[in-house]
């Protein structure tokens, strides 16, 4: 009795001790620190100029990635004397997009968010945004438009209109690693690939101890949607109909395509041979474990992110450099006549706030998107540059010159034009969408159900029935 | 062989058995404690390497965000401040419906009850605009106020209060002891097992609330714990060490109460054992 009695004081007493030491620093923590941009540390902001207005932007990108926006935000801050963009890092990109649509019916939104790919739809429908194209065309800004990598301009866009400001681009790789292949004989510089050519060089590239067990897989394999989706543009298949949502709103998913049916089909293959390692469909730990057996050596090739790059590099290296990372086009049919599809997260304008604040938020979009921002943005996070008039600085140039695999990704999304197969398909349930296809391919991978064909119907007829739900609330 | 051997040996596989299965317990935080000292890496080990221990992983999640220790802070109050007050607010709503007789009893019991069937998220947003109307984005009052009431505390304290024999109430109430008296020195100490319980269970819950706290604040320094560590999630490649690392420090707060409160639980199911 006594002893829990001391023990509530002294909890009581912490909570007041604390309450006291937090509401002091409250009103000093966000101003007292100069702006210190060093690696280890947290990138503090810089403080309001007096008279400025203040911008709100919500971006969901932690760690490294994160710091770098908030330098982005930062170097803004410093540029001009007329806003004060403050960052809110909002946990991850589904949070933002589920804070942003939870906030809609409130006055508490920000006046730029990042929202991930998948988001664009939904964005859409909160109504609560200003399409940037409308903007560009109010300020003649058409070569900004020229100037924007097409791949990248053709995603965000919907009926020819650009919705948001394409920022954090990514496009989807085959790594693989260079000594392996020289040591297995295959060419380690070429650079495009057909599903048969990986499903021999896989052959070739595992290697069995004697009691047959694989200690080195040709290639390591877990379902993602996002690759998926790529498969059918390089395909040119419809991910949903009609034309993929980018001329008016998608109402069914077709990605119980035939392109989709060949890659599942050229995935089990490559299982099936035993000459590639699954590593599950259930997002980051397959992923995280795909990376993992990849850098380590226990497979060869590996599809992933072009934004993972670095990432690699740095651990191949630390490893012992044992692997030699070489980058190359997703792999595909010989007929095939489509390019693959971006990923990542763009910029959108709210229409909350005062007139002032919609310019400061488009001013800042601007910025965010002029050739040195991408450059000093792509150079230090991975992701490829939004305007092609990045690749003329002498940071870029030396940005690929020190990663010369990047180029890779770049020519790949460039390697056929723009069309609306592989612009990439837009709804509103992207996400569920995404979710109903990875546990299809986690039961075909792993042998639960042995059609791709009958696996795929059945997701698309999931989709569909929650995509009909969302139609119906968002006319 | 002697019956001392015996027992010694029975003791011996007792603590074998009970190591084996404090180590299955423990294998979580274990298993993040040796990612986390296996310095910057992509391609973890089960166990690191143990001449080359990266201990100073714990002081580079402060250096890169010294705000960690304002999340703990603020995770620290409101967890305490939404279990006091679930506490005084069950314990005398419970002790309402379990000895007072008033007009609607019944009824008002059973609209406690449901609220335990409306899922959280369906109020979330009428909440979180009430929250944004009264002006409390970024404060104390935001993360705390809408938790504390519980239509769960009140059960399960009304249920232990109606255990507690009723001839205890009548004695005192002979001897002239009010409600309020009646709450305090009686019906409180005797409930202490069911108090603990609801306050543990009350304190992790809010600790580990995530939604709720990353609608109504934006500011840095009003996040709390679930949400700042976020920042150390890396939305491309994963870098481990730093995020079990930070998981591991916003652990240790949580061991505090349950510490304190262990003791009222232990006693709570072995209490009365062998009256009945």
């Amino acid at each position: 009795m006594r002893y829990a009695k001391h023990c509530w004081l002294a909890l009581v007493i912490a909570v007041l001790l604390a309450g006291c030491g937090g509401s002091g620093s409250a009103t000093t923590a966000p101003t007292t620190q100069p702006t210190v941009a060093a690696t280890a540390s947290a990138v503090t902001p810089v403080p309001q100029k007096p008279g400025t207005t203040r911008i709100t932007f919500w971006y969901g990108l932690g760690g490294h990635n994160g710091d770098v926006v908030q330098m982005l935000i930062n170097k803004y801050n410093l540029s001009q004397d007329k806003y004060y963009v403050q960052g809110v890092f909002q946990a991850s990109y589904d949070d933002t997009l589920s804070k942003f649509s939870a906030a809609t019916a409130s006055q508490s939104l920000p006046n730029v968010v990042q929202i991930y790919d998948v988001g664009t739809q939904r964005m859409i429908d909160t109504k609560k945004i200003v399409p940037v194209q409308d903007l560009i065309a109010r300020d003649n800004l058409q070569s900004l438009l020229t100037d924007i990598e097409p791949a990248i301009l053709s995603y965000y866009s919907i009926g020819g209109k650009l919705y948001s400001m394409p920022f954090n681009s990514s496009t989807a790789v085959m790594y693989y690693d260079k000594n392996a292949f020289r040591q297995a004989g295959l060419d380690p510089n070429k650079k495009a690939w057909t599903y048969d050519d990986v499903v021999a060089a896989a052959q070739k590239l595992t290697v069995k101890d004697a009691s047959g067990k694989i200690t080195r897989a040709g290639v390591g394999l877990y379902g993602y949607a996002w690759l998926l989706e790529q498969e059918e543009a390089i395909h040119n298949a419809l991910h949903a109909t009609p034309d993929n949502g980018r001329t008016s709103r998608a109402t069914k998913y077709t990605f119980n395509n035939p392109a989709s049916v060949q890659y599942m089909e050229f995935m089990k293959k490559l299982l099936d041979n035993g000459t590639a390692t699954y590593f599950g469909s259930n997002g980051t730990p397959a992923q995280n474990a795909a990376d993992a057996a990849f850098l380590s050596g226990k497979t060869v090739i590996n599809f992933a992110s072009i934004a993972n790059l670095r990432g690699y590099l740095t651990t191949a290296q630390k490893n012992g450099g044992k692997i030699d990372v070489g980058v190359a086009y997703l792999p595909r049919a010989a007929n095939a006549a489509g390019r693959n599809i971006i990923g990542g997260a763009s910029l959108w304008v709210s229409n909350t706030g005062t007139s002032d604040q919609q310019a400061g938020a488009w001013d800042f979009i601007k910025y965010a998107v002029q050739p040195d921002s991408q450059s000093f943005w792509s150079s230090n996070t991975g992701y490829v540059p939004v305007r092609l008039s990045t690749y003329n600085l002498a940071d870029m140039k030396a940005t690929l010159t020190k990663y010369p695999q990047f180029q890779a990704a770049i020519d790949q999304i460039r390697a056929a034009p723009t069309t609306n197969f592989d612009a990439g398909g837009v709804a509103g349930n992207m996400l569920t969408a995404r979710n109903n296809i990875q546990a299809v391919m986690d039961d075909y991978l792993s042998g639960r159900t042995s059609s791709a064909q009958t696996a795929l119907d059945s997701a698309v007829e999931k989709s569909n029935s929650d995509l009909d739900e969302y139609n119906a609330a968002n006319q | 062989m002697s019956t001392s051997s015996i027992r010694q040996l029975q003791t011996t596989v007792t603590y074998i058995i009970l190591i084996a299965a404090a180590l299955i317990l423990l294998f979580p935080l274990l298993f993040a404690l040796s990612i986390a000292l296996q310095g910057e890496t992509i391609t973890p080990q089960i166990l690191p390497n143990l001449r080359n221990l990266d201990w100073g992983v714990f002081a580079n999640v402060l250096q890169q965000q010294p705000d960690l220790v304002r999340w703990i802070i603020n995770s620290f109050v409101v967890s305490s401040l939404v279990t006091i007050g679930v506490m005084i607010t069950s314990s005398l709503a419970a002790y309402a419906f379990a000895y007072l007789e008033f007009w609607g009893k019944q009824i008002l019991f059973v609209l406690v009850l449901g609220t335990l069937m409306i899922p959280f998220e369906t109020t979330l947003i009428p909440n979180y605009l009430f929250v944004s109307q009264l002006g409390w984005h970024d404060s104390y009052q935001g993360l705390v106020v809408p938790f504390l009431a519980s239509g769960f505390g009140i059960f399960l304290l009304r249920q232990y209060f109606l255990t507690i024999p009723r001839e205890l109430h009548e004695a005192a109430k002979m001897d002239g002891c009010g409600h309020t008296r009646y709450l305090w020195r009686f019906m409180l100490p005797l409930s202490r097992p069911a108090l603990a319980t609801l306050g543990l269970y009350t304190f992790l819950a809010t600790w580990n609330q995530f939604y709720w706290p990353l609608l109504v604040t934006d500011s840095t320094q009003w996040r709390t714990t679930q949400i700042g560590i976020a920042i150390f999630h890396t939305s491309e490649v994963q870098v481990l060490n730093i995020q079990m690392a930070a998981t591991l420090i916003i652990l240790i707060p949580t061991l505090i109460p349950l510490i304190f409160g262990q003791r009222q639980l232990v006693r709570g199911l072995t209490a009365g054992i062998l009256k009945d």
